[in-house]
């Protein structure tokens, strides 16, 4: 008989079986999502991320049969986009795999299927859902909440008056008297372990708030499974945003690829005939030291090179050349001393002109890209956005 | 002698930039013509698409090809060209709009492209006048801006106009009075 397990010992097993995929472990990685896998019951809403987890490190793993095996029961889900899931992935495991077809015997046999849009919600729709679904998950949380704060709050306490006790200790049994410079040169280790405690307790807790109430969130707003939501994705997702990252020139350098990327909060899917994914990522620089993924703590230094949400989508226009629309502040007009990024295309909007500088290789098809209808709604979308918008449309 | 040298130095700035200005407008108007010639050879398709279907519509099928003949003989200044360019770009418009009262028409898929293709083109033309404005409008700042305007009445270059909607065209296609 398995011991139950806490749900905060569920989150920690998932986050460490997530970590070693991601560093390669993937036996490690086998072994606690199998661990997982049978003591979660399957109602639970992490039980496909745990599914899912174990594919991957089967198929990394060289476990093609169980992974197969795995992955075809998810196939024969109840849930549509669980079962979608499935069979997508079944066909990367298995090439022989036919995904089933389904009939649907009023659809136009020359259409191409197009994936429902999302209807808007209104703000009221949300605050009745937030009543409904999300309530008791905000109590759950923000009791969670207050506890971490706390908890933060006495170790910090604790760490104070711990070194306080040990200066007066040395004080005493030396005869002299403490500076407070000596007290702070003291205070480094307890303070650092305190940073640890407070880290592992701030990814706790954030992942409940992830688990809970983004992912509910998500599932409000494409109300016919468009959308899917994933805390972190998985490395040949990773190197798929590198490459976007890389080749979209947000970065200084086309050619500078960061050496870690780290992406959570992913949600992707297709919105009309339109594939969309983004997620929240911290893209870093590695100077010095050994280059490899795997090997993070090799590095001599780390510069962040982005950090933000990235998204992520396929343009509806046909295009050959590039367009990069950026911040209309200093960074966007030394932009072409740092890369190549075309000729400097002013637009006829005053206003999205003053937000914005964009520089293209084709005057007319950036003019072509750029209607005046994007180019009010990119004016609309930075003012309630107040961050710097970045947009790059370039041919994959 | 040095406010000699200065006062070149800026004249062959001046005269660099207008020159630069006015190829540019050049440039910009010879993009718009690629792009109404590129429209040109769509329009003989969409006229054999629909002509089997819309029997009811020959007479702005004819009407359409006559334009399109019209422009293409190149007999016509520039100010008949712009609008007779915009009469097909509005009898063009009227086919799109009848096309939704042939279902038959619309659930083609031929037909589908070609629209989708129209659509494109129309879009790239209204990015390359757009450009052209940007242009003009430059060139013509440049004509009427201290100390350009010096160099550019010495070079006898004149303003020039910029693609303006016509006010038939700024209106709404009403459907409703094609189909009757």
């Amino acid at each position: 008989m398995t011991k139950p397990l806490s749900l905060n010992e569920i989150d920690r097993l998932y986050i460490q079986g997530d970590r070693n995929l991601h560093q390669g472990k993937f036996p490690a990685a086998v072994a606690i999502f199998e661990q997982l896998l049978e003591t979660v019951d399957s109602s639970e809403e992490i039980y496909f991320n745990i599914q899912r987890g174990l594919i991957k490190a089967y198929q990394q793993n060289q476990q093609l049969e169980q992974a197969i095996a795995l992955c075809q029961s998810i196939a024969q889900s109840n849930v549509a986009s669980t079962a979608l899931w499935g069979q997508n992935f079944l066909t990367t495991l298995d090439p022989n795999y036919q995904k089933p077809i389904e009939i649907e015997p009023e659809a136009s046999v020359s259409q191409p299927k197009t994936a429902p849009s999302i209807k808007l919600k209104t703000l009221e729709q949300f605050k009745q859902y937030c009543q409904d679904n999300l309530l008791e998950h905000l109590q759950t949380l923000e009791k969670s909440r207050k506890r971490t704060l706390i908890a933060m709050m006495i170790a910090g306490i604790i760490c104070l008056f711990m070194t306080w006790c040990f200066c007066l200790l040395i004080s005493s049994f030396w005869g002299v008297d403490i500076s407070v410079l000596f007290y702070f040169y003291c205070l480094t280790i307890p303070a650092s372990a305190w940073i640890i405690f407070c880290r592992g307790c701030v990814q706790v807790y954030g992942l409940g708030f992830k688990r809970n109430i983004i992912e509910s969130i998500v599932d409000f707003i494409s109300d016919r499974g468009q959308l899917n939501y994933a805390a972190h994705l998985f490395i040949e997702n990773k190197r798929q945003t590198i490459v976007a990252l890389t080749r979209s020139q947000i970065l200084r350098n086309e050619l500078e690829e960061p050496d870690y990327l780290e992406q959570e909060d992913c949600v992707y899917g297709t919105i009309g005939d339109t594939d969309i994914f983004f997620a929240e990522i911290l893209a870093k620089k590695a100077k010095g030291g050994h280059l490899d993924e795997f090997e993070r703590e090799s590095y001599l230094s780390q510069s962040i090179l982005f950090r933000g949400l990235f998204f992520e989508a396929r343009f509806a226009k046909n295009f050959v050349s590039r367009t990069f629309v950026m911040p209309n502040d200093f960074k966007g007009k030394i932009a072409p001393l740092h890369n190549w990024r075309g000729d400097l295309i002013k637009l006829e909007d005053p206003e999205f002109d003053h937000t914005f500088r964009v520089y293209g290789d084709s005057q007319i098809e950036s003019r072509y890209i750029l209607s005046t209808n994007l180019m009010s709604r990119l004016v609309e979308f930075n003012k309630k956005a107040r961050r710097k918008v970045y947009l790059s449309l370039f041919i994959v | 002698m040095l406010l000699g040298c200065i006062a070149f130095i800026v004249g062959v700035r001046i005269y660099n930039g207008l020159v630069y200005l006015k190829n540019q407008v050049n440039k910009s108007f010879s993009s718009v013509d690629v792009l109404l010639k590129k429209r040109w050879d769509l329009i003989p398709n969409l006229v054999a698409v629909v002509k089997h279907h819309m029997e009811f519509e020959q007479q702005t099928l004819a009407e359409v090809t006559r334009l399109r003949s019209q422009v293409m003989s190149g007999g016509v200044s520039a100010e008949q060209r712009l609008t007779l360019e915009n009469q097909i770009s509005r009898s063009m418009g009227n086919i799109v709009a009848l096309i939704e009262n042939y279902p038959d028409l619309k659930s083609d898929q031929h037909v589908n492209q070609l629209l989708a293709s129209i659509n494109e083109t129309e879009e790239q033309i209204s990015a390359a006048r757009r450009f052209y404005n940007a242009a003009v409008t430059e060139y013509n700042n440049a004509l009427e801006m201290f100390p350009s305007n010096i160099v550019a009445s010495y070079m006898r270059y004149r303003s020039k106009e910029l693609f303006v909607t016509p006010a038939e065209e700024r209106a709404n296609v009403n459907v409703g009075e094609l189909l009757n």
